[in-house]
């Protein structure tokens, strides 16, 4: 599994429990408890400008902006790596809302849900087959961390957005 | 000594920001692609981005030299 694939099934498994607590929390509304689409743009199909109708008014687009790796033993035995990702939430601001803010608190709630995810499995991040904790493990990481969060809108186009950076290590691998 | 090519990272961030949109709008979620200009601003964010990250870095090389 590679890392952007990785992380999206950490957010996608893990966001309906997330956000099942955020309401319990009183953290967010249960108006506001939605699942985005979940977007890797390497693997989304063409679909020749046709437009399709999404249950979700939201969508998560997590990209990969970086990667490196260190050796750090003298005989090379051992591999660290680091990936930098940006996690981009975007929902859409709607005229037909009931409320002013909807569509902002929306986004609020989406943020809050992501972050829940990351902070509740910051350490030892896990995927597992089928996306029930009680199969085997599929995938896993040492630390999974939410870095900075900064605002994305795009006026012309009607989106409210945040853009998250995000850092994943794997470390102590051996070659 | 601190030596970027600013004008060569520049156009990889654009290049790259626009490639990714490209694909969305091109795909299902085309209602969620930005507009050209808000992919220039996100390019010139991840551009001053980028150059922060360069500029500690090569501060933190000097600093261990001295």
């Amino acid at each position: 599994m590679d890392e952007v694939t990785f992380l999206i099934r950490l957010l996608s498994d893990n966001w309906a429990s997330a956000a099942s607590a955020l309401v319990s929390s009183g953290d967010i509304t249960s108006s506001h408890n939605e699942t985005p689409n979940f977007i890797d743009v390497r693997s989304i199909a063409p679909n020749e400008g046709r437009r399709v109708d999404m249950d979700s008014k939201s969508v998560v687009i997590v990209y990969e902006d970086s990667g490196s790796t260190e050796y750090p033993t003298i005989d090379y035995s051992v591999r660290n790596e680091t990936f930098g990702f940006t996690v981009h939430i975007r929902t859409m601001h709607r005229r037909d809302f009931s409320e002013l803010t909807f569509s902002r608190d929306r986004l609020q709630a989406l943020y809050r849900i992501a972050r829940y995810i990351f902070e509740n499995n910051s350490l030892q991040p896990k995927v597992y087959v089928g996306g029930n904790s009680g199969n085997a493990i599929e995938d896993s990481a040492q630390i999974i961390k939410l870095q900075s969060r900064s605002e994305a809108n795009d006026r012309n186009k009607r989106l409210l957005g945040y853009k998250l950076t995000v850092e994943m290590k794997r470390m102590a691998i051996s070659v | 000594m601190l030596k970027l090519d600013a004008t060569r990272i520049l156009e990889d961030i654009l290049e790259r920001e626009k490639e990714r949109n490209e694909l969305l709008k091109d795909s299902a979620y085309a209602q969620f692609a930005l507009s050209d200009e808000s992919v220039i601003e996100e390019a010139q964010k991840a551009y001053h981005a980028k150059m922060m990250d360069e500029i500690m870095k090569a501060t933190k090389e000097v600093l261990k030299g001295g």
